[in-house]
């Protein structure tokens, strides 16, 4: 069971991608702040794999790759929380969740 | 020498410049209650009191110079009052202190007198103008100006002087500002005396690194015992640039410009800035240093030959003048061109009884021109007065009188100062025989310029129109002036009667002390002698004199007596003499063409170079490039996220990519 760097940082990079297409392209507030959330965690992954990369280099661990992978689930987790909370008061408002419709330039 | 210059801790002195100084504040604090008063009433015109207040401070002024006068002839040697240090540095110290000696005593008398006439006549002749107090207040900061100017000890304090009257000068040419061509002479008159300004300013800042002082008392002192071996070229030099700067100020070739166009000014201004005090400061400044000059030959030469070329060129000049004040302006020129003449052959005494007894029958000249142009609703062309001798009876007698005097009619105060003067120069012999030439040419020039003038205003038949224009007298408060300056113009020469009179001089026995080390320094050149003419020389001098002014005396009143016939007739005979007499001799269009044209054109070349393309083009360029930036920036706030998510993610890809092409 020993996955190389290479192929994490490939998934990172196919999930930022996913997540960065989602974020452009999508219209529905709600893909674009799971896409966000996608991003972020290839974030995290390319974290973890320089951390474990550099573990298996050197020899010992060190924290600061987890550690920012916790700060950063945490503030996504908020992000999630206030995003939704901020589309769930949109949506009483406008009837809709629609990007297009949204835009104050759109009306 | 030393007991004389300690301080004599006494105050008063300081009120001769002080009381003129007040009165123009107070005047000039009047004046602006005047421009508050005009915002509801738009006719709201000068308050009278200001002449009141600008009288009496000339009266106070004059009693406090007449004490100084009084001290002096008691014995006193020097009056030294100081006030504080005031530029203290180092082994350099300039104070600011007075000093009272028989040279700036009388030239407080003149200025403080002669102020104090033309201040009463100044209150009729301004009667009725909307700045009347700011005239005053004007009139009266020149008077401070000037006294400090001829009481400073020391050159920095007559340099604020100096700066003053000449401030006061464009403030006053300039009085009715709003004729464009009355601002343009004032600015013409500031300009002009700078470049003489920036003359004495080298020269002084020679004599403050060669002597470390500027008091006159040291230079002269440290100059008289330097001048037993020659002068060093140096200090030529600067008594070639404080001549330079006297130039300026007393209007001799080649400055002598400004002054014609000086004449813009209200009358008043005229006789006492451009005619009686102002204008001779450059005489005094040169008297004041007489050691200096004296021990510099060579500049004491230019001195005379710039006198005499001035006093002729300007004569010619007067000969052909139309307007009343033109002729005086002139005339003024030429007889300042006179006074350095004298100079320049050592006469100093004799300058300076020239400058008090010019200030006398000029001013009183200038003035009766003013009653005159007064009288015929400011009419200054004499082609269209005549006759006006049975209108103005007043002022016609004292005009006659300034006339008598200019021209040097035998006996009036006037013959004897000029004669003094071509004696001296005939006298020095050698060169000082050319300017002794000059001299008498320019007197009998003097003469037929006076005459012809005061034929055509006041003889002759009325050549105005006598139904809509009715010349009337001036009132008492004009014409009392008139007189007391017709009595000192006749009678002026008592101050100074020819040796062969066998009467006191009382003029160069008073100014002796002062004039005794420029005295000796000319001596010395002389190999120990004093030019001398005997008594038959003299007589025979002062006969020339008189019948050559006289002679031409007749010839121009009579020729001028019946009208304009003679002026026109010389006109059509000699059209391109008569038109570069008339402006003097072109000098003036020679420095329009020469100098100012080609200044202006480089100004505008620059102006459109630097501050058109550069400096504008820069801040314009960087204006318009953010203004187009801006646009286009604009542009992306098109609300839509997905476009700022591609920005944003653009940005971050471009970082990173910056970033490890620096990593790597």
């Amino acid at each position: 069971m020993n996955v190389p760097s290479e192929h994490l940082l490939i998934l990172a990079a196919i999930l930022f991608a996913i997540g960065l297409g989602g974020f452009l392209l999508r219209r529905n507030v709600i893909v674009v702040l799971m896409s966000i959330e996608l991003m972020l965690n290839a974030a995290n992954l390319v974290f973890l794999a320089g951390a474990r990369q550099h573990a298996s280099e050197s020899g010992h661990w060190l924290p600061d790759g987890p550690v920012m992978v916790t700060f950063v689930i945490a503030v996504a987790a908020v992000e999630a929380a206030v995003g939704l909370a901020l589309v769930i008061a949109l949506f009483r408002r406008k009837q809709t969740v629609s990007l297009d419709q949204l835009s104050p330039t759109s009306d | 020498m030393d007991t004389s210059l300690v301080d004599s801790g006494q105050f008063w002195p300081w009120l001769i410049p002080a009381l003129p100084l007040l009165g123009a504040l107070l005047a000039g604090g009047l004046h602006f209650d005047v421009l508050r008063r005009r915002k509801n009433d738009s006719d709201a015109s000068g308050a009278p009191v200001a002449a009141g207040i600008a009288i009496l401070a000339m009266a106070g002024a004059f009693l406090f110079s007449l004490k100084g006068f009084l001290a002096l002839r008691a014995g006193d040697g020097i009056i030294l009052s100081t006030a504080f240090d005031w530029i203290p540095t180092g082994d350099f110290t300039v104070r600011w202190s007075l000093m009272i000696d028989r040279l700036s005593s009388l030239m407080t008398l003149v200025v403080t007198g002669v102020g104090l006439l033309i201040h009463i006549y100044a209150a009729g002749y301004m009667k009725g103008d909307a700045g009347y107090a700011k005239f005053f207040a004007y009139l009266n900061l020149f008077v401070a100006m000037m006294l400090m100017l001829v009481l400073s000890d020391n050159m920095v304090g007559t340099f604020v002087g100096w700066e003053g009257v000449g401030l006061c000068s464009y403030l006053l040419i300039g009085f009715w500002y709003k004729d464009g061509w009355r601002a343009e002479a004032a600015q013409k008159a500031f300009v002009v005396n700078r470049i003489g300004d920036a003359a004495f300013l080298l020269g002084m800042f020679i004599l403050a690194t060669t002597f470390g002082s500027l008091d006159y008392s040291a230079i002269n002192g440290e100059v008289s015992l330097l001048a037993q071996d020659g002068l060093p070229w140096k200090l030529s030099l600067a008594a070639l640039l404080l001549f330079g700067g006297a130039c300026g100020k007393s209007a001799q070739i080649p400055l002598f410009v400004w002054l014609p166009d000086a004449m813009a000014g209200p009358t008043p201004v005229s006789a006492l800035i451009h005619a009686a005090t102002m204008v001779t400061s450059g005489v005094y400044l040169v008297v004041r240093l007489n050691p200096l000059f004296a021990g510099a030959p060579m500049v004491l030469t230019l001195i005379g030959a710039v006198g005499a070329a001035t006093a002729f060129v300007a004569g010619t000049s007067a000969l052909r003048q139309r307007d009343l004040k033109g002729v005086l302006a002139y005339s003024t020129v030429s007889q300042l061109g006179y006074m350095f003449l004298a100079l320049g052959v050592g006469a100093f005494s004799s300058a300076i009884f020239h400058l008090v007894t010019h200030a006398f029958f000029k001013a009183l000249l200038f003035l009766g021109a003013g009653s005159v142009i007064h009288g015929m609703h400011q009419e200054q062309d004499m082609h269209k007065m005549g006759g006006l001798k049975s209108h103005m009876p007043k002022t016609f007698i004292t005009f006659l009188a300034g006339a008598a005097a200019l021209s040097g009619l035998p006996l009036m105060s006037g013959f004897f100062s000029k004669d003094e003067i071509l004696a001296a120069a005939f006298a020095g012999g050698g060169v000082s025989l050319i300017l002794w030439a000059i001299g008498l040419v320019t007197a009998a020039i003097t003469a037929l310029y006076t005459w012809r003038m005061v034929a055509l205003v006041f003889f002759g038949k009325e050549r105005f129109d006598v139904n809509s224009v009715h010349p009337h007298e001036s009132g008492s408060l004009m014409t009392t002036p008139l007189f007391v300056l017709a009595i000192l113009s006749v009678a002026g020469g008592v101050l100074g009667l020819p040796i062969v009179f066998h009467a006191p001089h009382l003029l160069a026995e008073w100014l002796a002390p002062v004039l005794e080390p420029g005295k000796q320094i000319l001596a010395l050149a002389n190999d120990g002698h004093a030019p001398h003419l005997s008594h038959l020389v003299e007589w025979i001098l002062l006969g020339l004199g008189a019948a050559i002014a006289l002679g031409c005396a007749h010839v121009a009143f009579h020729a001028h007596r019946e009208g304009t016939a003679s002026d026109l007739a010389f006109e059509t005979k000699n059209p391109e003499l008569a038109e570069t007499l008339s402006n003097a001799w072109g000098i003036d269009r020679a420095y329009k063409r020469l100098l100012v044209q080609p200044i202006m054109a480089a100004a505008a070349a620059l102006s459109a170079l630097f501050d058109l393309a550069l400096i504008d083009g820069t801040v314009n360029g960087i204006g318009r490039f953010a203004e187009r930036t801006g646009h286009k920036v604009a542009r992306q706030a098109n609300g839509h996220l997905g476009s700022y998510g591609l920005i944003i993610g653009g940005a971050a890809c471009v970082l990173a990519a910056v970033w490890m092409w620096i990593g790597a």
